[in-house]
């Protein structure tokens, strides 16, 4: 191996030599070879690592040995700091742009840190209001065979079913490693007033969930089991706001009844305000806005039955959540083996998933939260880096002035202390003015969450993480601030002066350091870029995705239909055709009663019968849109192939339907559907009368599943929403389209409402946030690496400027000087964009799960960022070139 | 009260810090210092910055920083405790001189003393000692 009798690589000496004294640095570097060599048979990968570790160790150790004892050395009297404070100010005061550029980088790095963080800390990493939270899980059933179905819908529904009520009773009768287990659903409630009719939200609980939670009523009871038991008497829970509108918080109120969907309910106990009651906030998106304000006892009703509940758990003590999972797979195949055999087709093979709570309510945030943790990071880092270029730079410009009171008699520990001190003022500028934008920028950030994100609005700005950012740059500030003064304590006086009388390029290697540095910010802006501009492409991929409808002027409602008005089939079909007629009978309106509208979070899947060549047939499964013969219309769906529905497709006449793309496809290829026979539910033969386009049902990035079309007047699902075209203003349309229903049914409260731009907007929101926020902060590495190619010329400029005079007097025309300084910052430029082209392929995979129709390693990006930071730095690099053109060749040799 | 420190200062023979409090840095020696001397005089003419870290690490059982120990090394001979010089080892596998440490009688004076106050405060609390185990 010749690799084991080699030495140290020659930047590792260079490093040392920052702060290492010459005669302890060759014994140092002879140590380090030997351990190296031994280390190198090994693993030269390891080796170097090892090697790194080390050599940072030493800088670090002897960096802070030097300052103690410059700090401790003579010259230094009690007042000094008040004097260095003072000497700093002014110094601060004399270089005005080069101090406000720091001041700003440090604001911009740690005010954008600190509200990214903040927002991790308040939706991922604060714990839950309740005791113990991290005991309390969700529990879902999981379908194994639907997760390989060939439907995105189903696959993506298979691992989080909510098991139906009676599971949930015998899962609870186990115990199954849950101390309590409790059941709930959103619930939507018409209380029924002296004043008319209000739809209030709610919840069906079990008596296991409040216990689950581990909270204690304000006053009165919880539920009890007594009931959770079938026909027990109606009780109802109140949310404390709740209990203080209606009864205004005296006391009162309990005992009392209210009438909630036509039956009296004794109200027995009031929960606190603290208690959102809705862990689970990605909810029915069928409620009215805001936290649940009543519970009604669940089992009263459902303790048999197939109605499917959310399932909250507290494990006990010396359960875990794989223990838990382990045990009620256990249950699951007890509960399979007493299934009839008609049941267990129905209900298929079932599994079972245990989360922790909070992860269940964070998980589809959680990557986007730490990418972006991880984007703020890098850009922390590039100020960091800024940061060391500008203090290294004035460093260097100060040389001279420190060799001057050197000479005079200055104690090192005098002019060490005084950059120390001037660093520490300017950190605490940069670290002021970083809390301040830390504090605006906040706001802005939360009003751009998606609306999805859980816990957002319990988000208040983290100080420990400020006090991080400001650790970290302050750190970097008293490094690069005092390691100059420290060097030029070291260094020969008279040397320091003659190389600043020279005026020459101060040091060959501090310019390179300076240089390396600007390299590494722009390798790290260079990725930032890439990875802004993939998700930006992604986004506009997502955001021009064909939508198979026309959702401009479109609003939607819906309807909770006053139950005992409209019993009877024949009384719900003529409430339906009269809000129709009426709806319709507006002049800027046409209405369609509906269910499952398009990107409105809702869809049915049902088992579909096709017919094949008469006789053979075959079973699939799509999602089902039934509405008004003008639904199609309405939404402006384009009619491939065959006819719409009309008013002549009723009750009597024969039963037809439409299909669209996808299922005609998939359904029969290389022919048309037309004509063939379909059975929906197991009810009768269908004909296919018209095949229309695909129109997105479950989001802009899904895949279209095979989607059937039926008349509201051939099928008995319900079709409470409300699909409304309105020509003008959409939100005043909508106010009327709800006047005209108050006018029809008074007792029908509408319990949602939506505009289906803004819907389409949301089931983006989480793309656009990563990408705007992205973007963002791209931008601004990209601008402070800018700033740092300017300021290293601008100070290259200064330095050499009797050379450029020379150049200039020896007949040097100013455009050859321009271009030679605009060329150091391309160069400098492209050495950074090569540096960052490896980091950005290798931090490909960490973006690759947000992209869009959008190769990681897309050419076109790569190409376009690499452009856009060599004509900006060469922008950046004009500036300084135009001055060190009009350097004036008789000032500037005239000087000395 | 400036211009009379000034003037105290020009009179007094040393710094003014050391008149005020004497500098317990100079009467003292630290933890880890003391391991280092510690090495240092175990290993005697074998003594140097590698042969220290190792003979902490495996005598004392305690992980000690390679860079510590050179900036504790640095330290000990500017306060006068060590002394060092360069010399080529017989073994040397590069041929390259090392720096030896010789431990001066000002540092063993101060380990005495060191052993001495620790015996002290030692003494008499061995039953408790033994409670706790």
């Amino acid at each position: 191996m010749t690799d084991t009798t080699r030495g140290l690589p020659r930047l590792a000496i260079a490093v040392l030599a920052l702060t290492v004294p010459a005669d302890w640095r060759h014994d140092i570097v002879r140590d380090l070879e030997e351990s190296l060599a031994d280390r190198r048979t090994n693993s030269r990968w390891f080796a170097m690592v090892w090697l790194w570790s080390q050599i940072a160790q030493f800088v670090m150790r002897f960096f802070f040995a030097n300052l103690s004892d410059a700090l401790n050395s003579g010259g230094v009297s009690r007042n000094g700091w008040a004097i260095d404070f003072k000497y700093a100010v002014r110094s601060i005061q004399r270089r005005p742009w080069a101090s406000l550029m720091m001041i700003v980088t440090i604001a911009l790095a740690i005010g954008s840190t600190t509200s990214v963080y903040t927002v991790v800390e308040g939706v991922l990493l604060r714990p839950l209001p309740y005791p113990q939270p991290e005991q309390i899980a969700r529990v879902w059933e999981v379908r194994e065979d639907w997760l390989r179905s060939p439907n995105v819908l189903f696959r993506s529904k298979a691992s989080s079913i909510d098991p139906i009520a009676p599971t949930v009773f015998r899962w609870a009768e186990d115990g199954a490693g849950f101390k309590e287990l409790g059941a709930y659903i959103d619930a939507n409630y018409a209380l029924r007033t002296g004043d008319g009719v209000w739809a209030v939200r709610g919840q069906e609980a079990t008596s296991g969930f409040f216990r689950t939670l581990g909270l204690d009523p304000l006053i009165g009871r919880g539920l009890l089991e007594s009931d959770d038991v079938e026909g027990a008497p109606r009780v109802v829970v109140l949310s404390e706001s709740f209990w203080r509108d209606q009864f205004g918080g005296s006391g009162e109120g309990l005992g009392s009844t209210l009438n909630l969907n036509g039956d009296p309910h004794t109200v027995v106990g009031v929960m606190p305000s603290a208690f959102g009651g809705h862990p689970d906030q990605q909810s029915d998106s069928l409620l009215p806005p805001g936290k649940p304000q009543l519970w009604t006892p669940l089992g009263r009703e459902a303790r048999t039955g197939w109605k499917s509940v959310r399932v909250i758990g507290r494990l006990s003590e010396q359960s875990s959540l794989s223990n838990a999972r382990t045990r009620l797979h256990a249950v699951q195949q007890l509960l399979a083996e007493e299934r009839s055999a008609e049941d267990a087709a129905q209900t298929g093979d079932r599994g079972v998933r245990v989360v922790g709570l909070l992860d269940s309510m964070v998980g589809n945030v959680r990557s986007t939260l730490w990418f972006l943790l991880a984007a703020t990071a890098l850009v922390l880092l590039v100020a960091t880096v800024n940061i060391a270029n500008i203090l290294t730079a004035r460093g260097l410009e100060r040389r001279r002035e420190l060799a001057v009171r050197s000479a005079l008699g200055a104690g090192s520990g005098r002019l060490v202390r005084g950059q120390l001190v001037e660093s520490l003022v300017l950190v605490a500028l940069g670290g002021g003015a970083g809390i301040a934008t830390a504090w605006a920028l906040l706001p802005v950030l939360l009003h751009s969450l998606p609306p999805g994100v859980p816990r957002s609005s319990e988000i208040g700005i983290s100080f420990s993480v400020l006090a991080c950012g400001l650790g970290v740059t302050a750190v970097t500030a008293i490094l690069a601030g005092t390691l100059p003064a420290l060097l030029a304590t070291r260094a020969d006086p008279q040397d320091a002066m003659r190389t600043s009388t020279r005026n020459a390029t101060a040091g060959v290697g501090a310019s390179r350091v300076r240089s390396a540095l600007v390299a590494i910010e722009v390798a790290l802006a260079f990725v930032l870029l890439v990875g802004a501009g993939l998700l930006a492409s992604s986004y506009s991929h997502l955001w021009s995705q064909e939508r198979g409808f026309d959702p401009a002027g479109i609003a939607a409602m819906w309807i909770e239909p006053d139950w005992d008005r409209y019993r009877e089939d024949e009384a719900y079909n003529q409430f339906v055709q009269t809000l129709a007629t009426q709806l319709n009978a507006e002049p800027n309106m046409r209405a369609s009663a509906c269910n499952n509208l398009p990107l409105s979070g809702l869809s049915s899947g049902t088992r579909i019968t096709l017919e094949q060549d008469g006789s053979t047939t075959t079973e699939v499964r799509a999602l089902l849109s039934v509405g008004l013969h003008n639904y199609r219309e309405i939404m402006r769906i384009p009619l491939r192939q065959g006819r719409d529905l009309n008013l002549r497709d009723t009750r009597t006449s024969p039963f037809v339907a439409m299909v669209n793309e996808t299922m005609a496809k998939s359904g029969w290829p290389n022919e048309s559907p037309i004509g063939k026979r379909i059975k929906v539910d197991d009810s009768g033969w269908r004909e296919i009368v018209g095949v229309l386009a695909d129109a997105r049902h479950a989001g802009l990035e899904h895949a279209v599943d095979p989607k059937v079309y039926l008349a509201a007047t051939q099928s008995n699902r319900t079709t409470s929403e409300w699909v409304l075209r309105i020509d003008g203003d959409t939100a005043t349309g909508l106010a009327r389209a709800k006047e005209i229903l108050a006018g029809v049914s008074p007792t029908s409260p509408v319990t949602r409402e939506l505009l289906l731009e803004g819907t389409i907007a949301d089931s983006v929101a989480i793309p656009r946030f990563r990408t705007m926020l992205v973007v963002g902060l791209a931008g601004l590495a990209a601008l402070l690496a800018l700033l740092g190619v300017y300021g290293m010329l601008t100070f290259a400029v200064t330095q050499q400027r009797k050379e450029i005079g020379v150049r200039i007097a020896l007949g040097a025309h100013s455009s050859q000087v321009i271009r030679r300084i605009v060329a150091t910052g391309l160069v400098t430029t492209g050495i950074g964009i090569a540096l960052g082209v490896p980091i950005a392929w290798l931090a490909a995979g960490s973006v690759a799960p947000f992209l869009f129709r959008v190769s990681p390693s897309d050419p076109t990006t790569h190409l376009l960022m690499t452009g856009a930071l060599l004509l900006t730095s060469a922008v950046a690099a004009a500036l300084p070139a135009r001055r060190a053109a009009s350097v004036n060749p008789v000032e500037v040799l005239g000087d000395d | 009260m400036t211009l009379l420190s000034f003037m105290v200062t020009l009179l007094s023979p040393e710094p003014l810090s050391d008149c005020r409090r004497p500098d317990v840095s100079k009467t003292t020696i630290a933890e880890f210092e003391e391991l280092v001397l510690l090495a240092a005089l175990r290993l005697g003419d074998r003594a140097y910055g590698l042969s220290i870290t190792n003979e902490i690490l495996s005598i004392a059982q305690r992980p000690a920083v390679r860079a510590s120990v050179y900036v504790t090394l640095r330290r000990l001979e500017k306060r006068g405790l060590i002394e060092t010089w360069h010399e080529a080892p017989e073994d040397a596998p590069h041929g390259k001189p090392r720096r030896f440490v010789k431990v001066l009688p000002q540092a063993l004076a101060l380990l005495r003393d060191s052993r001495l106050s620790m015996q002290r405060m030692w003494s008499g609390i061995e039953d408790v000692l033994e409670d706790v185990q």
